[in-house]
């Protein structure tokens, strides 16, 4: 069934459009199409995540720890939101946040070995991925201290690298996280 | 037929559905999953994965009671924001023709890995597989050591290693009797 040039359109406009491609996808190709859409596309592998837009509730919290965070952020220290982060030469993932110990960088991503945490706030849709596959990345690509944030419970899980796998080394309580390690800060995941 | 120059899911704000996936366009280049309403976009195997899917397919039909059936590639919705397309299954319902199967009809997922879909198959679907109750899950990973099979059984909603073998080799007793010669 044709469709008029203008239907075309409209659906073009409105859509994801994943392009014909019997192959495992290249980093190249996924930076270009997670840049073109506006979506966040993380590959692994030579497979490819497409992450749903956000929640507001989930928007509501991370913007909080963005500002808690930037306030106690030593000057060596860069906090920045959802940028890529390349893992390997096939996986690049979207942390919610990233903090980098080489401010000022202007590439199409960071590299793994420039980011000293990353922040993942919970979510419906994240929540098998952000504590299974993702922590598995990002403990394969060495990544030394991962934060999972879980607004349903207010409350913080830091996990800490060591001999290439995570175990938690500090948990919020009452809805606050005391951070020491990579900076100091207190986090509050409530309301 | 003529392959799609693109697939175009509609994008709107939140989680995809798996009305979203099921009214998408066959894509023969590669397979589009939901889960948890994020979407999984994966190339189609290759020659080597495809020959592995037609070995098992045979063997499993073979070997299969009257009571199951043996299928490739089907729609299986495992919740109502997740829905996977394992590369073979065993299916309670024999002859029956859905476009989407609920996990409670199946016996056993059988996903045969690829470099793309390691990670993904051994962690990822694992879980949801498990999560779903489903009771048997088979494991065929092709790594450099050789071709490596893990059958593995629900217990408890986790699942344990029931038997494995390597070069291809594994003789299984449950669901059902089957001798895997996929060397």
């Amino acid at each position: 069934m044709a469709n008029s040039v203008d239907q075309d359109i409209a659906l073009l406009e409105h859509s994801l459009a994943i392009p014909y491609h019997p192959h495992p996808w290249t980093l190249d190709e996924v930076l270009a199409l997670g840049d073109e859409q506006g979506l966040r596309v993380e590959l692994c592998d030579g497979m490819l995540h497409v992450g749903p837009t956000p929640s507001r509730r989930h928007q509501r919290l991370l913007g909080r720890l963005m500002v808690a965070i930037d306030q106690v952020l030593p000057r060596e220290l860069e906090l920045l939101p959802a940028v890529n982060v390349l893992l390997s030469d096939s996986r690049l993932v979207v942390p919610d946040l990233s903090v980098n110990v080489e401010p000022g960088g202007t590439g199409a991503y960071v590299p793994a070995e420039q980011v000293a945490l990353v922040v993942e706030v919970l979510s419906a849709s994240s929540r098998l991925y952000d504590t299974g596959l993702k922590r598995q990345v990002y403990a394969d690509a060495g990544i030394k201290h991962y934060l999972l944030v879980d607004p349903d419970a207010a409350s913080a899980t830091l996990l800490e690298l060591d001999f290439g796998e995570y175990s938690e080394v500090n948990r919020s309580a009452g809805g606050i996280l005391y951070l020491t390690d990579p900076f100091t800060a207190e986090l509050d995941l409530r309301g | 037929m003529v392959a799609p120059v693109q697939t175009l899911v509609p994008a709107h704000d939140g989680p995809w559905t798996i009305d979203d996936v099921l009214r998408l366009p066959d894509d023969r280049g590669q397979r589009i999953e939901l889960v948890d309403g994020a979407l999984v976009v994966s190339p189609a195997g290759r020659m080597r994965h495809q020959r592995l899917v037609g070995k098992l397919f045979t063997q499993l039909s073979a070997a299969a009671p009257s009571d199951v059936e043996v299928t490739l590639d089907i729609n299986v919705r495992l919740a109502e924001d997740r829905l996977l397309i394992p590369d073979l299954t065993i299916m309670r319902c024999p002859g029956a023709d859905f476009l989407m199967v609920p996990a409670a009809e199946l016996l056993m997922a059988v996903e045969v890995v690829s470099p793309s879909s390691r990670t993904y198959d051994r962690v990822t679907k694992r879980h949801l597989y498990a999560e779903s109750g489903i009771p048997y899950y088979l494991l065929v990973d092709p790594t450099d050591a050789g071709l490596l099979l893990r059958a593995y059984q629900l217990v408890q909603g986790r699942y344990k290693e029931l038997a494995s073998g390597n070069d291809g080799i594994l003789d299984l007793e449950q669901p059902f009797e089957v001798s895997l010669r996929l060397g």
